[in-house]
């Protein structure tokens, strides 16, 4: 259906297929990452048996320097004249060795059980006191246990490329020719590899500071490092799926907090994304009436609250919103009120803390949707009004028939990513109403926590790593599951295709 | 210091891993070998710790003077480095004490360092890496069941212990005691609240029971503030009931709590409160000496924490006292409340023991505390010094101490123990809720059953 | 007929007038607010009345002079420290990447997008446990150099919106650079950096903001270096309910020396801003 057919719908039948095309989209979206991981399991079996099926036959029929390239990586480079790229092998080899047995074998070999002697206090006959002997640092076993097994994993990748790079030295010699010179190589990757060169820097980066971190994070998920397995003082160890099944089924107060939380965050997420998008439109509507004067003005006015820095902002308006400050202040001296009103902390009455921050949200969201829906107004055609002018459409029609659906067709994928964003809006939450007012029922969390300020809590103040790391998790399932639909669903990814 | 070159290597090599394995044609070099493995070896898990002897005590004078005894072997070959957490206000005074003590040992290198870090703070940065924390820091008495179950603090010297256990007010004793065994040292003897009035709107009489205050407040339109909506204060109902607290063997809350009595207190502390729009149960560490300067208030409720801003908004008309007696059935009843301490542990992951064991006991000896009282105005936990004549001249610190005879101390709290408390608190001065002595006993039961729910 | 016609859209005009005086108001007051505040020469924090009754300047002096507790300067330095130089490299390798998966073909390229885009969608400071014991292991956490490395390092994965706008730039200068012998290299450098502009000044005011406004990851990792802290920290710290009355006007003064310079620059690049999200967003 292009946008056409859409436009002739009725309002309800607009909704509907907009309802129905997203649930449609759903299976399709299932069924595509089924297919991408069907492929992607095919390809990596078929790539491991084509391994050893390569492996074993360039041996077979590889020269001398192919077959030295199997126990001393390079070699063949070096035999081959390709001196530096085969001394880097080499030395990527002796330093793998070297890695393995002063530093990552030690650490992989507790990796199963995440080390077994705990630090304990001990005290030597005849001194006034015990003194600490360290153990094993199950979190350190974890991180470099990690690191180890990424590193094999590439190191396996580069002994692969080591025994390819062998062969084809090896077949370039043989027909007679010259393999690439180290200054032709850096050339290439100036010129057809320069991709490799772009993007070198940054993976290792993302690979260090993201990945790894990650991968060590997902781990902690399935073990006990909560408050009371604090490393280095005491162990933790592997449970396996307990923390999950802790949070959804055994453990009642986890389970407790833990709906209550996700049910708060889906709310938040949809009546933050959608008041702030409807007003914002409204607003940037306004500054775009025909005639009007001083739209430069209107638009500073609220691009300003979009340049003074967030957090500034929110503390303001924390500070602002509290039992004593200024805005009680102003509405007990203009005779509003007698008594102040606990905006963000009335334990008897959560939904005023939860409505309150949903008004400051649009304070701060509005303006970003001004900004980024300017443009695509002035892009919708102007004979679609005129023709409802025509008719006698007045104003208010003329938005919901024809700005509204123009603008959600446009915008759906960042409008599901401004979503995404909210379930993720640490900042709003925390540094408004840090969660609170408190309710004794949840575990560490209060009223207006979302899943994210949540797994904040959890690990900072509690230290409950382990819960916090499967509700990140959890988080992580939510918004993927969401922005691959829409992604699938998309204009963008009919372009680019993101599993296919 | 060589398991980290050694994991810097690690990283380097990794790095170049990384980028070869991407490249197919990487970057140079590498081949920084690592010395061989030595790290994470197992110790021999013989347990040799055993009770403490009765060691005889020794004093800190003599302490300083045998540097033997003191420091065993530290700072004899390489230099000791320590550092010290305190609170930003007092990092002066402190640094100024941690030199003196080095001064003292002139044969031994020893470098302290004092770096800025609340108290209250203290005890979740120290868990959340204890290698990064200092060897020696201060911390406030609630969180000492955190810090105690998992020794992130090193239990005292039998020596000192048998000092500290000597010259400190018992309860402060109490405070630092984990299954029997001293693990920590006393520094304040001052962390509880108290009243702060401004003696030109009521007098020192009126200041003596809530009745009389908030009858002025009515009359002068003048607020009192006490942050009952808070557990460290709203504890304060339960408590004047006769209510105690301790922990159980597997680490839930036990209360002693007597319901009927509880819920009478509660109606009484209803019945003045509630209805009086003079009563605030604003945050006090935030609003009180802002309400005092302005004129807004007459009176509130906090601790010597905030004596110098309040001192500086009264200035003249700056005073204290105990907290007020409250009508229950007709007697005044003194109102009862939590008492802290402030304690200075030592980090069981310290580099150097012995030394820091030194230091903290020298900063909670006689002459540091005596300092701080002077200096800070920090109440002092030594029983001698707590009966001076600078406590009783002291407005400030002779109501800490009047408070602290009917108070119970700050130990056997666990976590869920606050937020009820809060609740129940902020129930029973809410006018809307139902003030009735069954709406009350309802709002009991929710908070009995949260703060002991397993 | 004319005359009604006028006058009812006059009416209209009004309307749309009032409506928008009074809603910039809204949006504006709190800022001036804060403005107003920080010129505040009360005593007392929290007051019974809206507009201050004495004005100063002693605020910001005091800012700047007393840093006993809280050494304004110096964490405004830091902060410009981090900011210049993990603006430097996140610009860069986000800019090197967006043109790599927009204009370069290889064989990884499909799936490396899609791992950086799952990448983006855990939380991001899920990892900061793991982070900071990286770091301690490199000797890096604590200092201002670590978060300069964390800033950049996840820079990269935010390629998507540049990747949309030199998507549009068209393909046929590439081409024709190539034609007359150019390198890849070349094209990146000479050609489509300085078409890119709109982006790349984006790139660059959101990297360089960044840095003034986390102070999650700023605490988690820099503890107690009390020396290496950034504004944001420092800001924070001041509105710690302990805190907060004694430096209520102080953390107003502070807000407004940060936002001030970031505001000035916001708002002369805001037509790049928005080119920057629109382009990226919409044609995406």
């Amino acid at each position: 259906m292009n946008y056409l057919d859409y436009m002739q719908l009725s309002p309800m039948e607009k909704i509907a297929y907009k309802v129905k095309s997203f649930f449609a989209a759903i299976p399709g979206a299932l069924a595509k990452f089924g297919t991408f991981l069907k492929k992607f399991f095919i390809g990596l079996f078929k790539g491991i048996g084509n391994f050893f099926k390569n492996y074993a036959n360039d041996f077979k029929t590889g020269g001398i320097s192919t077959k030295l390239s199997y126990v001393i990586m390079g070699a063949g480079c070096m035999m081959c004249g390709q001196l530096v790229k085969g001394l880097i092998f080499l030395a990527l080899e002796v330093g793998f060795i070297a890695y393995m047995v002063g530093f990552g074998a030690p650490y992989m070999a507790k990796f199963g059980t995440l080390g077994t002697v705990t630090s304990h206090m001990e005290r030597v006959p005849g001194k006034p006191m015990p003194v600490r002997v360290p153990g094993d640092n199950s979190m350190l076993i974890l991180l470099f246990g990690t690191l180890t097994l990424i590193l094999i994993v590439i190191f396996i990748a580069v002994y692969i490329l080591n025994i390819k790079v062998a062969v084809k030295c090896e077949r370039i010699v043989k027909s007679g020719s010259r393999p690439n010179t180290i200054q032709e190589d850096i050339a290439t990757l100036m010129d057809e590899k320069f991709h490799v060169t772009l993007l070198a820097i940054p993976t290792f980066l993302v690979g260090c500071f993201t990945i790894l971190p990650l991968i060590f994070m997902i781990l902690i998920a399935f073990t006990n490092f909560d408050h009371d397995h604090q490393p280095p003082n005491t162990l933790f160890t592997w449970v396996g799926f307990g923390n999950f099944s802790n949070i959804f089924i055994s453990n009642p107060e986890y389970s407790r907090t833990f709906t209550k939380i996700i049910g708060w965050t889906f709310i938040w997420a949809v009546v933050a994304t959608f008041s702030c998008y409807i007003l914002g439109v409204i607003v940037a509507l306004l500054i775009n009436t025909k005639g009007l004067k001083g739209k430069s003005i209107f638009r500073t006015c609220f691009v300003l609250s979009v340049a003074v820095p967030q957090f500034v902002t929110l503390l303001l308006m924390a500070q602002m919103l509290s039992q004593d400050g200024v805005i009680n202040v102003f509405l007990h001296n203009a005779g509003f009120i007698k008594e102040p009103i606990k905006f963000l902390t009335d334990q008897s009455n959560p939904n005023l803390a939860r409505i309150t921050i949903i008004i400051v949200n649009i304070w701060i969201g509005v303006p970003y949707t001004i900004l980024s829906t300017t443009g695509i107004l002035l892009n919708i055609p102007e004979d679609l009004y005129e023709s409802a002018r025509i008719d006698g459409a007045t104003p208010v029609v003329q938005f919901t028939k024809i700005t509204l659906p123009y603008l959600i067709f446009v915008t759906t994928p960042q409008l599901i990513s401004t979503f995404v964003g909210n379930i993720n809006n640490f900042n709003v939450i925390f540094l408004l109403s840090g969660g609170g007012p408190s309710n004794v029922n949840l575990y560490k969390a209060g009223e207006t926590d979302l899943l994210v300020t949540w797994l904040y809590k959890l690990t900072m103040e509690k230290n409950d790593n382990n819960l916090a790391a499967a509700i990140g998790i959890i988080v992580f399932i939510i918004s993927a599951t969401l922005s691959l639909i829409t992604f699938n669903n998309s204009k963008s990814a009919k372009d680019e295709g993101a599993f296919s | 210091m060589f398991g980290k070159t050694k994991r810097v290597a690690g990283i380097l090599l990794a790095s170049c891993m990384i980028a070869t394995a991407f490249a197919g044609c990487g970057g140079d070099g590498g081949s920084t070998t690592t010395s061989s493995s030595g790290g994470g070896t197992d110790t021999t898990s013989s347990s040799g710790g055993g009770d403490s002897t009765d060691a005889t005590a020794v004093s800190v004078d003599d302490m300083l003077k045998d540097a033997d005894l003191a420091l065993d072997t530290e700072g004899k070959d390489t230099e000791i480095k320590l550092k010290v957490w305190a609170p930003a206000d007092a990092l002066e005074v402190f640094q100024a004490q941690c030199d003196e003590f080095v001064k003292s040992f002139p044969d031994r290198k020893i470098k302290i360092e004092v770096v800025a870090q609340g108290e209250s703070d203290a005890a979740a940065n120290v868990m959340n890496d204890p290698e990064a924390a200092a060897d020696v820091f201060a911390f406030a008495s609630d969180q000492a069941s955190n810090l105690y179950p998992n020794e992130f603090v090193m239990p005292v010297r039998d020596d000192f212990a048998a000092t500290i256990k000597a010259e400190n007010m018992s309860a402060a004793v109490d405070v630092v005691t984990n299954d029997g065994k001293i693990v920590a040292f006393p520094e304040t003897g001052d962390n509880g609240y108290f009243v702060y009035y401004n003696k030109s709107l009521i007098s020192a009489d009126e200041i003596k029971s809530i009745e009389s205050i908030m009858q002025v407040c009515t009359d002068k339109k003048k607020q009192f503030i006490m942050n009952l909506g808070n557990g460290y204060y709203g504890c304060v109902i339960p408590l004047t009931a006769g209510g105690t607290y301790e922990l159980d063997a597997e680490g839930y809350q036990k209360l002693n709590y007597d319901k009927d009595k509880v819920v009478k207190t509660a109606k009484a502390f209803a019945d003045v409160l509630a209805s009086n729009s003079y009563f605030s149960s604003a945050d006090t560490d935030k609003v009180l000496a802002s309400n005092l300067k302005q004129g807004k208030a007459l009176a509130g409720v906090s601790g010597t924490w905030k004596k110098s801003a309040i001192q500086a908004a009264l200035g003249n008309d700056f005073a204290c006292a105990k907290l007020p007696t409250i009508k229950i059935d007709g007697t005044d009843t003194d109102m009862v409340s939590m008492f802290g301490y402030k304690i200075i542990g030592v980090n069981s992951n310290t580099k150097a023991p012995y030394t820091a064991q030194a230091l903290a006991f020298y900063l909670t000896g006689e002459k540091c505390q005596t300092e701080r009282m002077e200096k800070l105005g920090w109440g002092p936990s030594i029983q001698k010094l707590v009966e001076s004549d600078t406590v009783k001249n002291d407005t400030c610190l002779s109501a800490v101490y009047a408070q602290r005879e009917h108070s119970v101390p700050q130990i056997g709290l666990a976590g869920s123990f606050w937020d009820p408390t809060g609740a129940f608190g902020s129930y029973v001065v809410e006018k809307k809720n139902d003030l009735s002595e069954e709406g009350i006993a309802k709002a009991y039961d929710s908070m009995y059953n949260n703060i002991t729910a397993k | 007929m004319i005359k009604s016609y006028k006058t009812r859209r006059m009416v209209g005009m009004g309307v749309v007038y009032a409506i928008l005086t009074i809603l910039s108001i809204i949006w504006v007051l709190p800022l001036v607010w804060i403005v107003m505040t920080s010129f505040s020469g009360e005593d007392a924090a929290f007051i019974d009345h809206v507009i201050p009754t004495k004005w100063t300047f002693h605020n910001y002096v005091q800012l700047f002079t007393d840093t006993k507790i809280f050494n304004y300067p110096r964490a405004f330095m830091n902060t410009l420290i981090i900011a210049i130089f993990s603006c430097i490299i996140s610009t860069l390798s986000v800019l090197m990447v967006a043109y790599t998966f927009s204009r370069l073909r290889f064989k990884a390229r499909k799936a490396y997008m899609n791992v950086a885009m799952i990448l983006g969608m855990f939380p991001g400071f899920m990892t900061m446990i793991a982070i900071y014991y990286i770091l301690k292991t490199i000797g890096l956490s604590q200092s201002i150099v670590g978060l300069i490395v964390v800033y950049s390092a996840g820079a990269s994965l935010g390629f998507f919106i540049s990747k949309g706008f030199f998507d549009t730039v068209p393909k046929a200068l590439d081409e024709a650079a190539t034609i007359d012998g150019a390198t890849k290299n070349q094209i990146f450098w000479q050609i489509i950096l300085p078409m890119a502009k709109p982006i790349v000044v984006y790139t660059v005011i959101t990297s360089f903001i960044s840095p003034w406004t986390d102070f999650i990851m700023a605490r988690m990792l820099l503890r107690d270096a009390i020396d290496q802290y950034t504004v944001a920290l420092v800001l924070w710290n001041m509105t710690d309910k302990e805190k907060v009355d004694q430096f209520f006007y102080r953390f107003c003064a502070g807000s407004v020396i940060v936002a001030i310079p970031i505001t000035a620059v916001f708002l002369k690049m805001q037509k790049f801003y928005v080119e920057g999200i629109t382009g990226g967003a919409v044609k995406g």
